[in-house]
């Protein structure tokens, strides 16, 4: 029983310079599974939800799944949980790559990591042993130079790292940890670790990684590779379209459907997006496929050198996400740009997203005359579709300078500190910045943003069946409860810490085989997204302690005004319809009229 | 005999597989979704015949690969439906999120 887990937790105190194990429970381990579940448990255990999350009380949570690191597929990513300092909520954000594996292979389930260490430092967790080492040399050091230094200091061809940029250092509230590749992107993770002074972490393992059954489990995984193998069968799935031109190609699709939120949500449509689409960077640049561990999509796409006006770009991406934060929502569709853009987020550290937003929300605030053309100096003018105004605002906020000092808190921070009504359009929920989509043309989006415990975040949404016809897209009607269930459904995958696009291809029975046939752990799916559930309510618990409350659970004002350029034939979204989704949503959930759990559910979800 | 004009677009990596952007394809009026499709797979590439009209016309109806004004066709009658001159056809690649 429970054979594939290590059953061992790694604390790592900065401040004291110390390694404790711990060994996990066996009830705790089968109550919450693995990944977001370990990490919500512990974090809702251990921290204080009034907390400064730049203060060493703050702790962040490394965390694998009991498939991470086996040969089932689509189980590559890593998860992150710490409380967010542009929300002040709970956070759990993930990446894929390889990490995972060496944690896994190191021989630990959790890596805890707190204090604050005096001087900057990275860690080293390898067989030759567990180290904190200090770096001041790596101070300001791009992520890539950053990983590769690490890698030569530990000397260790199987080293795997996850590290920050300048903005991380500098606390810019959405900078995200970046490994390898792969972007730890939302909601600030990397400002924790640069308030902790860590500025990387190497892992390298070489233990067994056990399952309860090898035969069985042998068995469970040729299911999931059939199922994979004839989803891709089709030339007309998803998964087969991100395999081939990442997932960039969506804006095309978003696009058709007059969804793609161009020049800052006047507009659902770009006429220039065929300039930034997936066949646009297909046929302009030198790509090939990239995979995570023992991925057959293969859905990352890196760049080859290239030249822009900008100095040279190497990247992977940028991702449909990117296209849209920096292009689109900017009115920008010059591909090189977006191309060195999301270089300079990976070599900063920054959420492409939240970074996206921040600078399309300054090109707002001068097209309404609240700040001055001439804010970026070097004669730039600041305004939609200059992309010499990105680039540089990107380099502003990474080091905060000058407006960019404002930007890097975040659009909710920074329209406090502007004023002038600019509140009404800072598009944030609950402080995280708006991801690629339109809740104003998407009622499964409008409720997904208003009630995330991260913000507003797209991770658990209805956007295939809105984007298909499947859904109509501005009907209110049973929306909130087909909201909450693919919440629940998604947090439950994500204590096996599945990749998104795994669900799209397995159906819900292959998960559970592969768990039960690697850890005995036995369930059937009410039960599975159950756990899910209750894993959403200790978030939402956490955050109201925090002060988030139903209270936030809203849009600013501008998703309730009817976008310029909208399709005739559709409904925009009403303070009415907004009120009955909220109150369905409610109500779906056995919470009270405020949004909060009621204690009644809270029992019979096994919260204490 | 009458005709009608109908705007045909391929959007993202549906361009590439056709080898061609935006066209307006003439056509006998009344035409049906499925006279559009059997006319132009008289001249659009081997590829795309085999990964989007084959499966279009044969396979089950994958509901996100072709609209017709913003509207998905999901379903096999749908093909039947009546064109109006000037309806805008869009080929487009499948997205999911969230």
């Amino acid at each position: 029983m429970l054979d594939c887990y290590n059953k061992k937790l790694l604390r790592v105190n900065l401040t004291h310079r110390t390694f404790t194990e711990e060994t996990l429970d066996n009830e705790f381990i089968k109550r919450w599974i693995g990944g977001m579940g370990f990490g919500t448990r512990l974090l809702t255990e251990e921290l204080d939800p009034g907390i400064d999350p730049f203060g060493p009380e703050n702790k962040i949570f490394i965390c694998v799944g009991p498939l991470t690191g086996t040969s089932a597929p689509l189980f590559a990513q890593t998860c992150i949980m710490t409380k967010s300092p542009l929300t002040g909520g709970i956070l759990n954000t993930y990446a894929g790559g390889h990490l995972g594996s060496a944690i896994k292979s190191a021989g630990y389930e959790v890596i805890v990591i707190e204090g604050k260490a005096n001087g900057l430092v990275y860690l080293s967790i390898t067989p030759d042993g567990q180290k904190i080492v200090d770096c001041p040399e790596l101070k300001g050091k791009p992520v890539k130079e950053t990983e590769t230094a690490v890698k030569a200091a530990v000397g260790r061809d199987d080293l795997h790292t996850m590290a920050i940029g300048l903005a991380g250092e500098n606390r810019v509230r959405y900078g995200c940890v970046i490994s390898e590749t792969r972007a730890f992107g939302r909601g600030g993770a990397g400002a924790v670790f640069g308030s902790k002074n860590l500025k990387a972490i190497g892992v390298a393992g070489l233990g067994d990684i056990r399952v309860l059954s090898n035969e069985e489990f042998q068995s469970a995984v040729n299911a999931a590779y059939d199922a994979i193998k004839e989803e891709m069968s089709h030339p007309w799935s998803v998964v087969t379209s991100f395999s081939q031109s990442g997932t960039i190609d969506g804006v095309a699709m978003i696009n058709a459907n007059d969804a793609l939120a161009t020049k800052y949500h006047h507009m659902t449509h770009f006429d220039k997006a065929s300039n930034i689409d997936g066949a646009a960077f297909m046929e302009k640049y030198e790509t090939r496929s990239i995979a995570c561990q023992g991925c057959q999509v293969h859905c990352g796409v890196l760049r080859q050198p290239k030249k822009t006006r900008w100095g040279e770009a190497w990247t992977r991406g940028p991702e449909y996400e990117t296209a849209y934060s920096l292009g689109s929502l900017c009115f920008n569709d010059d591909s090189d740009m977006l191309l060195r853009a999301n270089d300079l987020a990976e070599e900063y550290g920054m959420d492409t997203l939240s970074l996206g937003v921040n600078v399309a929300f300054a090109m707002e605030c001068a097209d309404r005359k609240i700040l001055p053309r001439d804010i970026l100096g070097d004669g730039l003018t600041l305004k939609f579709g200059n992309a010499d105004a990105t680039i540089k605002l990107i380099h502003m906020i990474a080091n905060r300078e000058g407006l960019g000092d404002t930007l890097a808190e975040g659009v909710r921070l920074a329209s406090q500190k502007i004023g002038q009504g600019t509140q009404s359009f800072a598009l944030q929920v609950k402080g995280m910045e708006f991801a690629a989509w339109m809740p104003e043309r998407m009622r499964g989006i409008t409720t997904t943003f208003a009630t995330a415990n991260r913000g507003a975040c797209h991770k658990r949404a209805p956007i295939g069946l809105e984007l298909a016809g499947i859904l109509q897209k501005d009907q209110v009607e049973g929306r909130a409860a087909i909201v909450a269930e693919i919440q629940n459904r998604v947090n439950a995958l994500f204590t096996l810490i599945a990749c998104r696009f795994a669900e799209m291809a397995m159906p819900t029975a292959v998960f559970l085989n592969l768990l039960k046939t690697s850890s005995g752990i036995e369930m059937d799916e009410a039960e599975f997204v159950k756990r899910g559930e209750a894993i959403w309510n200790l978030e939402r618990l956490f955050n109201m302690n925090a002060g988030i409350d139903g209270s936030e659970d809203k849009l600013p004002d501008i998703c309730f005004e009817r976008p310029e350029v909208f399709p005739e034939d559709a409904k925009h979204l009403t303070h009415e319809d907004f009120a009955t989704l909220m109150r369905d949503y409610y109500e779906y959930r056995g919470w009270d009229s405020q949004g909060r759990p009621t204690p009644e559910r809270l029992q019979e979800l096994g919260i204490t | 005999m009458s005709t009608m004009k109908v705007n045909v677009r391929y959007a993202g990596m549906m361009r590439i597989i056709a080898g061609r952007q935006d066209s307006v394809v003439e056509l006998p009026s009344p035409s049906t979704l499925r006279d559009l499709l059997l006319l132009l797979a008289k001249d659009l590439p081997e590829e795309f015949k085999r990964k989007v009209i084959d499966p279009l016309q044969f396979d089950s109806v994958f509901p996100m690969i072709l609209m017709i004004n913003r509207e998905n066709i999901r379903e096999r009658a749908q093909f039947e439906r009546p064109l109006t001159d000037g309806d805008l056809v869009i080929f487009v690649p499948p997205m999911e999120g969230g």
